[in-house]
């Protein structure tokens, strides 16, 4: 469904969504696919990011990552 | 709770596999960006397409009948203001070509006649309020003749970007005014050459020698399409003790309020 607003909505809308599941679910790694595909279908090589087309991506992985590392240290997630 | 050592050790395993696996990931995404970023979009934009497309129809409809919820004195003056400013439009408009067609006729007899290039009109299916970079999605690809690097124009006239990336179908467009996205441009009437950073939003700034006179409202020209005027200046600053001025302009057109691009295909 998230996919398909990314479509619809303006990217943060479903982006946002995004990082609300990854704390309310135990695990959410479809929020990389999330920053995938808006990347995939917004991307351009902007100066200012040095060229890098896949932003969203690496910071929703990244986010992902910690994400695991906080969760394994809070009783809520247990 | 406390749970058995072994579940512990068998956690953080399966933690620290997630974690490597989410890594390589990572890597992954960086060798496709070096390699072969564009790779996934033509897949992107074939899927998104129609839901692009109905979310333009949806938009539409309901901004047309947003309308019939004003009232009918509002309206009227809305109308008959619009009516003047068309007839002062049409007026400027002949006087423009008008102008236009006697600088094709100079050019010509000094034998610098301006290369007409194909163009084609593309509706815009998503604007930069959609996106995270100053981008547009266009509803014309490689199958309408659009390679990257083609020009992006409103009205034919006024140069706003230039396609980055091309699909099938679809294209995607960098907007000059991108932040932080430099551009050659040629400024006030003295035609200095200088670099235009993009600041969004159609903003432009651009850093000139302090004993330059530029003032509000003097044009600016993109260098590689000289013909058409690019921006127009709206602020002129710096302190006394600077060795340079802070010139600010702007784009003539707010592309929110635009619905229609024309592309320049490249030859």
């Amino acid at each position: 469904m998230l996919v398909i607003l990314i479509f619809l909505a303006p990217w943060w809308v479903a982006f946002g969504l995004g990082i609300i599941f990854l704390f309310v679910y135990h695990s959410y790694y479809e929020l990389i696919l999330l920053g995938f595909i808006i990347d995939t279908l917004y991307n351009a090589p902007v100066d200012r990011l040095y060229n890098v087309q896949f932003v969203i991506t690496i910071a929703a992985i990244i986010l992902v990552i910690i994400s695991t590392s906080i969760k394994a240290r809070l009783r809520f997630y247990d | 709770m406390i749970y058995p050592p072994r579940d512990n050790a068998r956690r953080k395993k399966k933690r620290l596999v997630s974690v490597g696996i989410l890594l390589g990931l990572l890597v992954i995404i960086i060798l496709v960006n070096v390699f072969a970023p564009q790779f996934f979009a033509p897949v992107t934009h074939l899927t998104g397409l129609p839901f692009l497309k109905s979310r333009l129809a949806a938009t539409g409809a309901l901004s047309g009948s947003w309308q019939i919820l004003s009232s009918k004195r509002s309206l009227i003056a809305d109308n008959r203001q619009l009516q003047e400013r068309t007839i002062l439009f049409e007026a400027l408009e002949a006087e423009r070509t008008s102008l236009k067609v006697e600088n094709e006729t100079l050019r010509g007899l000094l034998g610098r006649s301006p290369t007409s290039r194909p163009i084609i009109l593309a509706q815009i299916l998503s604007k930069p309020g959609f996106s995270p970079y100053d981008t547009l999605i266009l509803d014309a690809g490689e199958s309408d003749g659009i390679t990257v690097g083609s020009l992006v124009l409103i009205n034919n006239t006024l140069v706003v970007g230039e396609i980055v990336t091309v699909t099938n179908h679809t294209s995607n467009a960098l907007l000059y005014s991108t932040p932080e996205h430099k551009t050659e441009v040629f400024v006030g009437p003295q035609s200095l050459q200088a670099v235009a950073i993009g600041k969004g939003g159609g903003n432009f700034e651009i850093r000139v020698p302090r004993n330059t006179e530029f003032k509000q409202g003097d044009e600016v020209r993109l260098a590689r399409f000289p013909d058409s005027v690019f921006g127009s200046i709206t602020e002129v600053s710096g302190a006394a003790a600077d060795t340079f001025d802070r010139v600010l302009f702007r784009s003539l057109v707010d592309i929110a309020h635009i619905r229609f691009v024309t592309i320049e295909k490249q030859p």
